[in-house]
């Protein structure tokens, strides 16, 4: 027993210097629904005029979990169907959980440069993955489309959240 | 040294807990974590499916919404008149059958009592689109997140976007304003004096004269004193 405690002192401690480098502690925000299926994974089908920033997003959430978001296929249906409209209002995107689908509203993307584009697909795609609004700026799933592209320390922990409840 | 197993092994649990908190406090911490008006809302005994957008202004800044419509006004709801099923998609259903699906609009006939920001013809009958509604079922009232469907006989601030064909479009989070409680009551006896001490319309008014404006086309409604 004894020789375990200098390493588990080490862990504490390493873990303390970690969460000091990393000083904003994030806060996970879920919806408490998603659309991914059975199999964990969620399969996406339709199209969008955005469809290299769609692909970009689904990148973006896979290079934090892998696999996970894929193209729909014979052997995979789709769990969410994406697909433009145009209405003139304040709103670019739109993820509806009983329906499955996620709509680009072409009126407010249109005018949009590549970063918020992509800002917008990851956005709808974390609610289809389960995550909810986010009130602060400089998170991808802040309410308001921005030029943040990265994922947030919340938006991660969000993810991880979600994951919980799939 | 001698320690005894017990306390050591709880003193081991202790650290590597706390070490898991500090590591990963989202998941560890459910008192972290909060979750969404949840699928199991209901209005009126009826499940309520939220809709989760992404806005292109502030929807919770009045100078970001007022500067955004083309139309801020205050009206009472005469009449819901129907729901339109717009944006039909095609869908696979529960057993991989290709389905349409469409998001509903309600359509309400209004009367507008007091022009904030723009033109409309007052003391008439005039049509808007609100989005959200109820499913052609009436089973699920599908809301965006945050917003809520106005009732008939009541007097909101209404948000809306002319659209190409000159109708209005009411959409989105904080599109309807709700006005004070006892502004409500007084107008449903028709003094409409109440108006000019409404908080919500002195807000409104005030977020005009400060209006952040985005760059975007603009149409003009065929309710517009101009189009009359
Ligand atoms: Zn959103």
């Amino acid at each position: 027993m004894k020789h375990l405690i200098k390493p588990i002192a080490i862990l504490f401690m390493l873990s303390l210097l970690f969460s000091m480098i990393n000083p904003a502690l994030g806060t996970a925000y879920t919806l408490g629904w998603d659309l991914v299926d059975s199999g964990k994974h969620l399969d996406w089908g339709g199209s969008t005029k955005y469809q290299n920033d769609f692909n970009y997003s689904v990148n973006t959430w896979n290079n934090y979990k892998s696999g996970v978001i894929r193209k729909d296929s014979i052997i995979y249906l789709k769990d969410v169907t994406i697909s433009d409209i145009t209405l003139k209002n304040n709103d670019a995107g739109e993820t509806d959980g009983d329906n499955k689908t996620i709509k680009f509203n072409t009126f407010n993307i249109d005018p949009m440069n590549t970063t918020r584009r992509r800002n917008v697909c990851a956005h709808e795609l974390g609610h289809a993955l389960g995550l909810n609004e986010n009130p602060n700026t400089g998170n991808t799933m802040y309410y308001k489309s921005s030029d943040t592209y990265t994922l947030s320390r919340d938006d991660k922990d969000s993810y991880n959240a979600a994951v919980l409840n799939w | 040294m001698k320690f005894n197993k017990y306390i050591l092994g709880s003193i081991l649990l202790i650290g590597l807990f706390a070490a898991a908190v500090i590591a990963f406090p989202g998941i560890v911490n459910p008192e972290n974590a909060s979750s969404g008006e949840t699928q199991s809302a209901m209005i009126d005994g009826i499940r309520v499916n939220y809709l989760q957008n992404s806005y292109v202004i502030d929807v919770e800044n009045p100078a970001e919404l007022v500067g955004d419509a083309d139309y801020v006004f205050v009206a009472e709801i005469e009449k819901l008149t129907g729901t339109a099923y717009r944006f039909p998609v095609m869908i696979l259903d529960e057993d991989g059958k290709e389905i349409e699906a469409t998001t509903p609009f309600t359509e309400y006939q209004v009367s507008v009592i007091q022009n904030i920001k723009g033109d409309l013809v007052l003391n008439q009958t005039i049509p808007l689109q609100k989005k959200g509604g109820i499913s052609k079922d009436n089973k699920t009232y599908t809301i965006p997140a945050g917003d809520f469907l106005p009732k008939e006989g009541t007097v909101y601030i209404f948000l809306a976007y002319a659209q190409d064909d000159g109708s209005l479009v009411v959409s989105g989070r904080n599109s309807v304003i709700e006005l004070d409680k006892d502004t409500d009551s007084e107008m449903i006896q028709k003094n409409y004096d109440r108006l000019r001490s409404d908080s919500q319309i002195l807000t409104f008014q005030k977020a005009y004269e400060n209006q952040i404006l985005r760059d975007r086309e603009h149409s003009v409604s065929i309710y517009d004193v101009s189009k009359q």
